[in-house]
Order: structure tokens, then sequence, then C-alpha cells
């Protein structure tokens, strides 16, 4: 199986000085007293409820949690859909937003819809794929936003169809591709850009176990291949595959482990 | 950009109907406007040409005003018919007055030639034999009729050109029985193609002597119209107030009185066209102006359900890095592209529209101007960016999680 390898994270590891003291990685992203509040009326929904975080070039996470926890918030955080109401949130050496300092930082629309173009690989459980549009349109749409001429353009996007064996689907539509391999060309669409990250909210949840496997399969090769991972799951055994695993309840963060079995046999390190 | 261009058309074509449906108030207006003004248009020009054809030195008399408007009829009712007398009173009596026809026309006849017939569209035309001089018409074949046609009420006929062509295809015409109805004539002349005064082409007409016009269409009576033709060009208005006097004094028109009737010169009547054609172009426009807001209303209540529709396609794009005003050049675009299609079938319609209009009615070549072809597709981006925008802005505010999320 061929995945891509050209990584872009990681280029200036002089820039982030911090190290991770379990993996000595780089960090790429940092969470500092992170807070999600939703104010519906007289009532405060605290979504994510001061979190602090670091994550590191190449690392594979999973979240887990129980419904309602906050997981897709901090997902949508991380990847710059959404904004907290509180707290600094720092990619690669950027700051995000800064919601603690006198005067609040917050990059504009464009920025953040920049950072979601060229850093950001979203993965979501409902594929979110435009209907009417080929596997290959699909999966060109980032680069179209990225303003890549043309003929390069094609070269990228055929290459990500062929990272996740779906070469020859190219012409089809959604309509005409089964879950799995929609959620493949999701996945080229998320790597077709060279992000930094990887964001995966549930992306086997409307898939069944075989399909499911074989969508892990293609997660994990990407993370092989130094590309950074995170996937949330209500399902232990695809956490398994992480080599971290971050629970969430109520908001916080209840336990964030190195899943032992992984590490033993480390791919990577 | 031409990325934008290229997948709003993409998205246009992926939704063919409701596309279609938003096009149609487009497609419409611009269809009528559009073929209202090469009607006008020709119609106009056609009545410069005829205009052109009769010569500086014709003026006319009539009963009633080139254009009546509506309750003032009644009292041009009032006024004393003309009669073919008066044009013999006034050919004689006018120093100035060179040769006068006096005639009147029944709309759509059909004329009969053996087997063959034309279709019921021939003007019929009764008139003394003044109106061959007086109209400087010049014969093609055979003779025209005379005053002594005209005081025996012969059954003689002139055919115009089309009719004709029409009857006698390999034939001479000359001596031939046509039947207009159940009466018939024999063809004494066939005439060259001549400038009319009604809006049927004088080609396909047929010329008849006034007396047996009378007894002939009796039911077609009342006023006659008076051609008049002065001795030169020079002396057109002494002809004209000659003939004023004249017929105030045959008329009985007490002194201080206006005019019982109308005389006018081809120039003038050129004016008053053109100034009804300035109204109906107004009201046109006005027309067009209403009809291609509402179009555009249905553009933005159509692109409106379209951006709701589409609200996790946006969610999708924008979390995929498209900046909010990618989004809203993609919908201004469709919009734009929407209302732009709308011209160009509105426009293909009243093109087509236009030929059919020029068959049907002979002598008139409806033909588009250019300024209207601009001004149409001119007009549609301006309604497709005015009532685009908003639905576009809408679309590109959209929280891309609401919109990702959105059911
Ligand atoms: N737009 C919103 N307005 C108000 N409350 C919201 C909004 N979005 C999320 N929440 C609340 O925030 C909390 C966390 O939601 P989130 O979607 O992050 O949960 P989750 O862990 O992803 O759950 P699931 O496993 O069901 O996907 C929930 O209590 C939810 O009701
Ligand atoms: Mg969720």
């Amino acid at each position: 199986m061929e995945v891509k390898s050209e990584k872009k994270v990681g280029e200036n590891p002089e820039k982030t000085e911090e190290k991770n003291n379990m993996t000595g990685q780089n960090t790429l992203i940092k969470f500092d007293h992170i807070s999600r509040i939703y104010q519906m009326g007289a009532e405060t929904i605290r979504a994510l409820d001061d979190i602090s975080l670091t994550i590191h070039v190449n690392d594979y996470i999973s979240i887990m949690g129980p419904s309602g926890s906050g997981k897709s918030t901090l997902m949508n955080i991380i990847g710059c859909l959404d904004t907290p109401t509180s707290g600094v949130y720092q990619f690669e050496d950027e700051i995000v937003c800064d919601m603690n300092s006198e005067k609040i930082i917050k990059m504009n629309d464009n920025q953040l819809a920049s950072i979601r173009n060229k850093k950001i690989g979203f993965v979501f459980q409902t594929f979110n794929l435009l209907p009417r549009a080929t596997a290959f349109q699909n999966v060109e749409l980032p680069l179209i936003y990225a303003g890549i001429p043309r003929h390069e353009r094609r070269e990228k996007v055929l290459k990500a169809l062929k990272d996740v064996s779906l070469a020859d689907r190219s012409t089809h539509t959604p309509s005409e591709l089964s879950g799995g391999q929609r959620q493949r060309v999701a996945i080229a669409r998320a790597l077709v850009n060279s992000p930094s990250i990887i964001l995966a909210d549930e992306p086997t949840g409307n898939l069944d176990s075989e399909t499911s496997r074989e969508i892990m399969v293609f997660l994990d090769e990407l993370h092989r291949l130094n590309n950074t991972v995170i996937i949330v799951t209500h399902e232990p055994d695809i956490a398994a595959h992480a080599h971290r695993m971050i629970h969430i309840l109520d908001g916080k963060i209840d336990r964030d482990e190195i899943n032992h079995q992984k590490i033993k046999n480390p791919v990577n390190v | 950009m031409i990325e934008y261009f290229r997948s709003a058309i993409y998205s246009l074509i992926s939704n063919k109907l409701r596309s279609a449906l938003t096009i149609l108030g487009i497609f419409i207006g611009v269809w009528a406007i559009v073929s209202m003004q090469s009607v006008v248009e020709g119609f106009d020009r056609s009545m410069r040409n005829m205009m052109a054809e009769f010569g500086t030195e014709s003026f006319f008399i009539q009963k009633f005003p080139a254009i009546v408007m509506g309750h003032n009829w009644r009292k041009y009712n009032r006024r004393k018919d003309f009669t073919y007398q008066d044009a013999y009173y006034l050919e004689e009596t006018g120093l100035y007055i060179q040769s006068v026809s006096a005639y009147m026309s029944t709309g759509a006849q059909t004329i009969k030639y053996k087997d063959k017939k034309t279709g019921p569209v021939v003007g019929v035309l009764g008139a003394t034999a003044g109106f061959f001089s007086t109209n400087a018409t010049t014969i093609a074949d055979g003779r025209v009729f005379n005053k002594n046609d005209e005081d025996r009420n012969s059954n003689v006929v002139v055919l115009g050109m089309d009719i004709y062509d029409e009857l006698f295809p390999f034939e001479d015409p000359l001596g031939k029985e046509v039947r207009i109805g159940n009466t018939k004539f024999t063809v004494v002349g066939v005439l060259n193609p001549l400038p009319g005064f009604s809006f049927e082409s004088p080609d396909n007409m047929v010329i008849i002597p006034i007396t047996t016009y009378q007894k002939t269409f009796s039911w077609s009576s009342g006023s006659m119209q008076l051609m008049l033709r002065a001795v030169s060009t020079e002396v057109l208005d002494e002809a004209m107030d000659e003939a004023i006097a004249l017929m105030r004094i045959r008329r009985k028109v007490e002194p201080g009185q206006p005019n019982d009737f109308e005389i006018f010169t081809g120039d003038s009547i050129i004016d008053t066209m053109q100034n009804m054609t300035i109204y109906i172009q107004f009201a046109t426009m006005g027309i067009a102006g209403i009809s291609l807001v509402v179009a555009g209303i249905g553009i933005m209540n159509i692109m409106l359900v379209s951006v709701i529709e589409r609200t996790r396609e946006i969610g999708t794009r924008k979390a995929v890095g498209a900046k909010s005003s990618a989004i809203l050049w993609q919908f201004l675009i469709e919009a734009i592209i929407l209302s732009q299609i709308g011209a160009i079938f509105g426009l293909i319609l009243a093109y087509i529209t236009s030929l059919v209009y020029t068959q049907l009615v002979p002598g008139l070549t409806a033909n588009i101007p250019l300024w209207a072809v601009i001004s149409a597709f001119g007009y549609c981006s301006l309604i497709g960016i005015v009532f685009g925008l908003f639905p576009a802005r809408k679309a590109a505010r959209l929280n891309p999680i609401d919109a990702l999320r959105y059911e």
C-alpha cells in the first residue's frame, strides 16, 4: 500500500523548543486552560472545561468518552472550526487565539480558513463529500482553495487517490461508492494538501467492523509515515490503534495515557 | 476566479430543473421586452420608409386624427364624413392642389382565381381614379382604371404585386376574372410595388374604383380619406392653407371655430408615430423593469433555498479551507450566470418572435436593436448581482460548525 510520505510538519524543528519528555518529539499543538462554554439562556453548558493539553508531531491519539462529553468540541477547536471562550491555543508556533490576555488575540476568519486549508485535514463521521461532485473533484477542493494551478492539482489528486487505493474510482460520485470507499475519498481529501495534522471525528462511526478495520489500516499507515493523527471513537478496539489514549468526561480530561501495547513495539520511535 | 466559474457552472448543470425554474422569470421578461422592442422598431422604420416614398408634396385630410385617445372618439365621430365628391371638388377648385384622391379600404379578404385563392389577408382598397397619379404609383402591366370605370361602377381591379404572384404565377392576368367574395372583377392592371398608407403592404392589396367599392362593400361605409398632392414642394404650405379654407367653406365651419377635420403631412404622421413609439417604449421599459425585478426576486428566492439546501456543502467547503469571500463569489457567480442564461434564451426567443412577426405582418421587418441586446445583458447582470448578493452573503456568513451539523 502506498501512503503519502512527504511531510510539512517538523520542517523547522528548532523553532519549537519544548520537548516532550515521553517521546522526545516537537510540540505541534498547545492548549492552555481552554474552555468552551455555551450559554443557553440561564443554563451554562461547559462543553470543554479548562483543558490543558500538548500534542506532538507524529502523535497518534485516540479520544474516547461518553456522548456529549465534548470530544467533537475539542476536535473543532483543534481544527480551527470553533473558537474557545477562554484559554490560549497555539498551533505550531502561531497563536490561534489568546482569550486570556488583557487584549483578546484572535486570528480572523481568513487566517483560520487558511490554517484549515493548509495545516488541517478533516475526516468526518458522515464523510461530508459534495454529493454531485466526483471523487476527483472532492479531493481537488482543498487545492482549489489553496490556489494551486490546475496541472499541479491533477497530479496531487491522483496521487492522493492512489494512496487510498481509489485511483480507478476518480470519476465516481459518492452515491456510486460504498461507505468505506467514501471515507477513503474523504481521507484522500484530508491528506491531499499535506496537512500538519489529521483530525478524524468518529471516522468509522457509520461503517461496519470489517470496513472500519480497512480505514484504520490507512490511518495507521498515515501515522507510520510521520503524520500526526487524532481520532475520536466510541470503540475500544479502534482506540487501541492509537499510541496515546485520552479519555474525556464532562468536558475535562479524565485520563491521558500511553498505549503500552503499541509503544512496546514502536513503529516510529 | 476561473475555478469559481467552473464550479458555478458545474453546480448549475447538476441541478438542471432548479436552474431552469430560476431562469424562467428572466427568460420571459427579456423575451417580452426585446421582442416588443423589435416590433416597435420595425414599425417605426416601415412608417418612415412609406412616408419617404409618398414624397414631400403629399398631405392628407381625414375625419379622425391619426391617433384617437379613448373618450374623444365620440367628439370626432360627430364630424361629417368625407366623400369622393370632396376629392373632386378640391382637385377642381384648388390652385395649388394638383391632384386629390379619396380612398377607403376593407380589412382582410380572400381573392380567388379559378381554384387558386389567397389567404384571407388581402386588403381591398376603393379609390378614385386620381389615386394612381396622386400616389405616384407606377403600373407594371396593363392599365389603371379611369374616370370612365368609376362612372360606370365597372367591376375592374388592379392587383398588387404579391396578389399577382400568388394567383397568376404562369398566366397573363389581364382580362381574367377574379372573385372577391361572390363578386367578379376583371383584372385590368398590375401595380409595381407602391408605398402605402396603411400597415399592410400595398403589394398585398387590390384596388377597385371607389364607386364599385361602395356598391360591393356597402357594409364598409364611413368617411373616406383624402390624399392630396401639391403642385410642388415649394407651395405645400399654400396648398394646405387652400385645402383648409375650401373645406371649411364646404363643411360650413363658422369663422373662429376650429377645423372639423384633420390635415397633416407625412412628416407630421412620422412625428405623431414617433411620439407614440416613445410612449410604448416607456411603457415597455416600465413593465420590463417590474417583470425583471420580479424575476430577480425569484432568483433570490431560489438561491436562498439553494443556500439552505447546500448548508452542509458550505460547511464542508469552509472546513477544507474556503474563505467566506470564496463562498460569496461562488453563489454570486451562480446568480449572475443564471440571469445571463435567462437573458440569452430570452434573446433567442425574441429573435424567433421577430422573425415570425416579420413573416406574419407583411411590410414590417421586426429587428432587434443592438442596444436592446446589450442592455438586456447589462440589466440581467445587475439583477443577478442585486438579488444574488443577499443569499450569497448569507451563505458566506454561515458558521462552519453549524453548517456541518445541519441536517
Ligand atoms: N452549538 C451548541 N450549542 C449549545 N450546546 C452545544 C452546542 N454544540 C455542542 N453543545 C454541547 O456541548 C456538549 C459537548 O458536545 P460534543 O458534540 O462535543 O459532544 P461529543 O463528545 O462529540 O458527543 P458525541 O459522542 O455524541 O458526538 C454537549 O453537551 C452539547 O450539548
Ligand atoms: Mg461528537
